[in-house]
């Protein structure tokens, strides 16, 4: 953005973007942005600085890097965190899949489930569940998804380790 | 010409059901990355046998190879064998750069030769005549677009999805004149209409929100298309968000009475 001529398309058009992006992460997080106050347009300029370069595909996970980056550790705001993904990746993931199970270590023995709409004249819904917390060291976060209707979990989940882990 | 509404949502299909029952339109098109997990006999089910038309937005297809674009083809065919749409139609739009997804889209490079390759590639894998969707462009780097849609048309036979507030968006951005559209010889048959907002940070700058009423000039150039072209044979209206249902009923109204107007005059 330094780069644009200010009153330029091209700056319109990247502050445009960037203000896409700053309301893709913080309406669905508004404990979150109250959280971070006065720093919060600050701490998501240097996410984005920091996270572009590393070509982060920049999709449904977005919400589990910020958290990591904003070095959060409360449970309610990891809570809500992890919904906003799920629901991003039921707006924008895999379209052939139903569902998503996300498990995340700040919130040890709960999995979020996101379920697609099951029909044209239903909306999606979010399940919130127990699951017996993983022995021994796990990543920050695991999920697994579906394309048949949601019954169950399977044993497998792929572990997600965020870019900016130990950043 | 067949009035019809974008459904994207539970809430937008009982909306579109509501409009079905009261005459005001005529099908329902689906975005149909929205449905696509579902299975196509559910789909049917909801549908009842109403007409449909598919609109595709997020395939992706200029940045996929065949193997991965090849489930999704696989998935769509078997929704369009089922369900026998009006039309299927895609978006022409860079969705990603480098593997990175973008906030919003952005209009392709129209001087790039492997584009139109890339276009009858997705258009093969569908096994369907294919419709894209103009692009509303940001600036005068979309003038060519009516040129390179013309070319599409000649050379690997699609026609454009015609979003007229699009082609407004565009002239009014610094991209192709609206008119441009008219003296063409593309075909003009499959419409697309919706509302336009400027920005806030450069109000000389529009954005196709879909959520505002549609403006005056974009049903000027409908009017255009019905007397130069011929009248469409379908239009959608476009809408996200509903904050006005009102509002969207007399857009559906207004439609139908152009629409009536084209089948009347001699």
């Amino acid at each position: 953005m330094n780069s644009l001529k200010p009153g330029s398309r091209e700056h319109t058009v990247g502050w445009l973007s960037l203000r896409a992006l700053w309301h893709e992460v913080y309406d669905p997080c508004p404990r979150v942005h109250a959280h971070l106050s006065d720093q919060a347009d600050r701490r998501f300029e240097d996410f984005v600085e920091t996270l572009v370069p590393l070509q982060h595909p920049m999709d449904w996970r977005l919400h589990l890097e910020f958290g990591g980056f904003c070095d959060i550790d409360l449970a309610d705001l990891w809570d809500e965190l992890c919904v906003a993904a799920v629901r991003r990746w039921v707006r924008t993931g895999s379209p052939d899949q139903a569902w998503i199970a996300l498990r995340c270590a700040w919130l040890p023995g709960r999995v979020l489930v996101g379920l697609r709409a099951a029909a044209l004249d239903q909306g999606p819904r979010i399940i919130r569940g127990r699951l017996t917390a993983p022995t021994g060291s796990s990543p920050p976060f695991m999920y697994q998804t579906g394309r048949a209707a949601f019954s169950r979990l399977a044993p497998d989940w792929t572990d997600y380790l965020p870019f900016l882990h130990g950043k | 010409m067949l009035i019809g509404m974008n459904i994207t949502s539970a809430a937008s299909f009982r909306k579109a059901e509501q409009y079905w029952n009261t005459g005001l339109i005529d099908f329902f098109e689906l975005l149909i990355d929205n449905f696509l997990h579902l299975d196509p006999t559910v789909i049917v089910r909801g549908l009842g046998g109403r007409p449909v038309a598919l609109h595709i937005m997020s395939s992706r297809f200029l940045h996929r190879s065949p193997d991965e674009l090849a489930p999704l083809a696989e998935r769509l065919r078997a929704l369009i064998a089922v369900l026998r749409p009006l039309h299927v139609s895609d978006h022409l739009a860079v969705h990603e750069v480098k593997g990175q997804q973008l906030p919003g889209l952005m209009e392709v490079d129209y001087t790039d030769g492997s584009v139109l390759e890339l276009i009858a590639q997705w258009r093969d894998m569908l096994g369907q005549e294919l419709l894209l969707e103009n692009f509303a462009s940001s600036s005068a780097a979309g003038a060519d677009q009516v040129g390179f849609f013309e070319k599409l048309q000649v050379q690997v036979g699609i026609p454009p999805l015609f979003d007229i507030s699009n082609a407004i968006v565009s002239a009014k951005n610094g991209g192709a004149k609206a008119h441009a559209w008219l003296n063409s010889n593309l075909r003009l048959t499959t419409c697309h209409i919706g509302g336009y907002r400027p920005s806030e940070l450069d109000p000389s700058f529009m954005i196709d929100s879909h959520d505002s009423p549609i403006s005056t000039e974009s049903w000027q150039l409908l009017a255009e298309v019905q007397r130069v072209k011929g009248a469409p044979a379908t239009l959608v209206i476009e809408r996200v968000g509903m904050p006005d249902d009102e509002c969207w009923a007399d857009e559906l109204r207004y439609a139908r009475r152009q629409s009536m107007a084209t089948t009347t005059e001699p």
